[in-house]
């Protein structure tokens, strides 16, 4: 074979290969024999089922595990392969949700990150990478990758999801419910119907979010249990909020049958057992999950369960846990710590400097309501009392988050501290 | 000590742990997924019926590449989504009739999730946990936006999924007892099926390869038989049997059909605070064609193609007058085959987009519709009809309708390299390039035998026996 003969078909291959591989792709379909085609604006890869599709493992433990391993081995054998990466990290985004660990969405953004330099401005990796970043609260660079892959792709309805995600988290409220509205308009599907759910739930409509979360539980592939234990999950979260402890419970179980140990299913069968008195039960589920999942949250409510049963020192060891797990030094995207120190009267300046640092960055109403609580703990109500009544804004029902405001506006009217 | 010991073991194990702060509240890992099987269409099918000539029947397949073995959640029909088949009797490319199915699952004993806790024997089993019914009504659309909906049946049994001998024993008789009779003569069936279509996905999505043709690939390879990739998959057939005079408009002959899949549009602000969810239904599946999708609608706009009705399909003609699968049949065997033309396919435009004059035209609207004439009759009973249809003459095979048995990847692959072989040479004057005309995957045939009779597609492989 001559050079050129040979380079021709290369050449020739290669273009095979960009467009006929990728014909694997959105396979979404059992046989498909064709071709993507590239469209003018966006390089086209298509790559092949995701993880818990038709043709594709399921999102079962070992299903992840095994896409993982498969994705790996692509990668190792042909480092440029994108299409594997971004396969890869969708199930690694899958695992860091079913294992409440941050390492794998970090080793998927580097990934992507990686596939990018080679190909810059590829549609498929820039589109995941959005929601990596998501799952990084990287809410500002989320929002500015999805609006890029949105202008590539003004059909794709994933990039509104997470443009609104990004603007949730930021506290845009509005625009991140046009984003939904568009996502739906574009695609009704159960990821659509689970923004809508929270889009009311924020709203203070939690029967309508029962209902829209109700229907994505519905419209989940039967081989997805990690997406059917999470919208199980937030159902059993939403029943909670209603007071209907049994549904509740029902919701959790039916999360754990389908993907076991699903950390939010477990955590909210110990929030069942509290909301019941039964304590105990709650502390053995907690400190259980606490080996699987350790979170500031869960160290807390071991902290709080122990102290309500008189355990001062066992109290203090959760609490100074929960404290370690938030930090020292780890940047704080969101200002739960802020909310749990200024709850417990910990240091509570710290607790101000902590939220007043994270709402510059963003201004959803959680992070308003732990700044407000974090200025009314340290004594500062007329600036409890503004960042409570940011935090009131969309008309949330959040009970402990109305309490809180309640216990604000008391203050405030009590001290008239402030200019009326 | 104890708790000592084991609080220094939970800290033991948070090394190397990344917190992600918040997460155990967080609502915002909502999954992102594009794909939504259930409201995926796979394929269509419209012949008329062997042992009932008088009658039409159209089999509209839902969800891909069922695993038998896929519990303990089984693939069942999605309650909220609108499946319908539609049907364009006048040729204007617009359905005249629509049958809607809607299903609803019912859960015997919420306090199990399990799908069964014992043999299910029958339709009415109590040990069948999760029992689906449905709902067919029949829509005729009218001038302008009219219509006028009749519920052909309701509360309508489908069988369970084919789990194993001890859930599931005798399942052709718990299929046979949900196939269903309706006023005016109609026939439905609704339920897990074995999947009809067969192809070698293995070696097409290896670079397009097709086995048998191996060693004439651009990257060649021994010659190999095909390999069925769809074998021992199931998938979920909606079957309805109609006869002819209900659904053609006399006297053509001719009608055009597609099967949809919708769901509905769901508003973040309700208007009234309770019952503001019956926003409108948005098409996101459709299908006429086999494998329109797959091989003439590039990705980008796939998602787009769905949305839209077939009368609308003039905007994408272009896509099957230059159709990519013929440049890379040049490409990838052009060592072997004639040169395909890769431009201006009217006869792909007639075939796909408005039917073959003579056979199955509907009119010049372009359009992807399956299209039937009724006027012909059935040659073989089902299972038994030329698998290349009207390419070997069998005029009441493919592309005039399709029945279960028309092997469409070897059709397709023929007629977008022009091999349309001897008998549409002599009556249409279409090209007969050789090799061209002996394309093919390998796979001639289903991996199970079809039925003889309604719902003729063959029994889901069981799950026991399909791990």
């Amino acid at each position: 074979m001559t050079t050129s003969s040979r380079t021709s078909r290369l050449a020739a291959l290669r273009w095979v290969a960009v467009t006929i591989v990728a014909a694997t792709a959105a396979a979404v379909a059992p046989h498909v024999i064709s071709r993507a085609k590239p469209s003018p604006n966006a390089e086209a890869l298509s790559i092949g089922p995701a993880v818990g599709m038709p043709g594709a493992p399921g999102t079962s433990t070992s299903g992840l595990l095994q896409r993982i391993d498969e994705m790996e081995a692509r990668l190792r054998a042909q480092p440029d392969d994108t299409g594997a990466a971004v396969l890869l990290a969708d199930a690694l985004l899958r695992q860091a949700r079913a294992t409440n660990d941050g390492r794998p969405a970090g080793r998927a953004s580097e990934l992507l990150n990686a596939a990018l330099k080679e190909h810059p401005g590829q549609y498929d990796v820039l589109r995941m990478l959005g929601a990596i970043y998501l799952s990084q609260h990287r809410f500002r660079e989320a929002l500015e990758i999805a609006r890029r892959s949105r202008d590539l792709r003004p059909d794709d309805a994933w990039n509104y999801g997470v443009m609104g995600d990004a603007q949730v988290e930021l506290g845009e409220y509005s625009d991140a419910f046009d984003a939904f509205d568009k996502m739906m308009a574009l695609r009704p599907n159960a990821a659509a119907y689970a923004r809508v759910a929270y889009a009311r739930e924020l709203q203070g409509d939690v029967d309508g979010a029962l209902a829209a979360m109700q229907r994505a539980a519905k419209a989940t592939a039967p081989n997805d249990p990690e997406a059917q234990a999470w919208y199980a999950a937030q159902t059993g979260e939403l029943y909670l909020k209603l007071h209907r402890l049994d549904d509740a419970d029902r919701e959790f179980r039916r999360a754990v049958f389908l993907f076991p140990n699903y950390p939010l299913a477990v955590i909210g069968q110990g929030k069942v057992r509290v909301a019941r008195d039964d304590r105990e039960g709650a502390l053995a589920i907690y400190l259980d999950q606490l080996k699987r999942t350790p979170t500031l949250d869960l160290a807390a409510r071991i902290g709080d369960l122990y102290a309500m049963r008189g355990d001062a020192a066992a109290s203090e060891r959760y609490f100074q846990l929960a404290e370690d797990l938030a930090g020292p030094g780890a940047v704080q995207t969101e200002a739960n710590l802020a909310l749990y120190l200024a709850d417990h009267d910990r240091k509570l300046s710290d607790a101000v400097a902590i939220a007043e640092t994270v709402v510059a960055t963003r201004h959803d109403i959680f992070t308003e309501d732990a700044l407000a609580w974090a200025y009314y703990k340290a004594g500062r109500l007329t600036d409890a009392y503004e960042a409570s009544q940011r935090a009131l804004r969309t008309g949330t029902r959040d009970e402990a988050l109305l309490a809180r405001a309640a216990r604000i506006r008391a203050a405030d009217a009590r001290g008239s501290s402030r200019n009326r | 000590m104890k708790k000592a010991l084991l609080f220094a073991s939970v800290i033991t194990l948070l090394v190397g742990f990344q917190m992600l702060t918040g997460r155990a509240s967080s609502h915002r890992e909502a999954p992102l997924i594009s794909q939504d099987p259930m409201a995926d269409n796979t394929d269509l099918y419209a012949f008329r019926s062997p042992d009932r000539p008088d009658t039409v029947t159209i089999v509209a397949n839902y969800i891909p590449l069922e695993s038998p073995a896929g519990g303990p959640n089984f693939p069942a029909f999605d309650d909220t989504v609108l499946y319908e088949i539609n049907v364009d009797n006048d040729g204007d490319a617009r359905e005249d009739l629509t049958y809607q199915f809607r299903f609803h699952t019912e859960t015997r004993n919420p306090e199990t999730f399990l799908y069964n806790t014992g043999p299910i024997s029958s339709l009415d089993d109590p040990n069948w946990n999760r029992p689906q019914t449905y709902t067919v009504t029949r829509v005729e659309h009218g001038p302008g936006k009219s219509e006028r909906s009749t519920v052909l049946g309701a509360d309508l049994p489908t069988p369970p999924d084919n789990i194993g001998p001890r859930s599931t024993p005798n399942y052709n008789a718990l299929a046979a007892a949900a196939v269903r009779n309706l006023p005016g003569g109609l026939r439905v069936f609704a339920g897990q099926r074995d999947d009809p279509f067969f192809v070698d996905l293995g070696s097409i999505f290896d670079l397009a390869g097709l086995r048998p043709f191996n060693p004439f690939h651009l990257i060649p390879l021994p010659a190999e038989a095909g390999r069925d990739a769809v074998a021992k998959y199931n998938t979920h057939s909606i079957a309805i049997q109609v006869p002819i005079a209900q659904l053609v408009q006399a006297p053509r002959t001719n009608i055009g059909i597609y099967a949809s899949a919708s769901r509905q549009q769901v508003r973040i602000l309700r208007k009234d605070g309770a019952s503001d969810d019956g926003g409108p239904f948005l098409q996101v599946s459709r299908l006429g064609e086999p494998l329109i999708n797959e091989v003439v609608i590039p990705l980008g706009l796939k998602d787009r193609w769905n949305r839209t009705d077939p009368e609308d399909d003039g905007q994408f003609e272009r896509l099957y007058s230059a159709p990519e699968v013929s440049r890379l049949e040049n490409l990838l065997y052009g060592s072997v085959l004639q040169p395909v033309t890769v431009t201006g396919r009217t006869d792909l435009v007639a075939i796909l987009l408005t039917g073959v004059q003579g056979l199955n035209f509907t009119g010049p609207e372009k359009a992807d519709l399956l299209r039937l004439n009724t006027a012909v009759a059935p040659t073989a009973p089902v299972g038994g009809g030329d698998r290349l249809g009207v390419l070997a003459g069998d005029l009441a095979g493919f592309p005039n309708g399709r029945r279960l048995e028309d092997d469409i990847v070897d059709i397709d692959l023929r007629a977008f390299a022009e091999g349309y072989g001897p008998f549409l040479n002599g009556l249409l004057g279409l090209p007969n390039k050789a090799p061209n005309n002996q394309l093919g995957d390998g796979v001639d045939a289903n991996d199970k035998p079809f039925l003889v009779q309604f719902p003729y597609v063959a029994a889901p492989h069981q799950g026991y026996e399909v791990p």
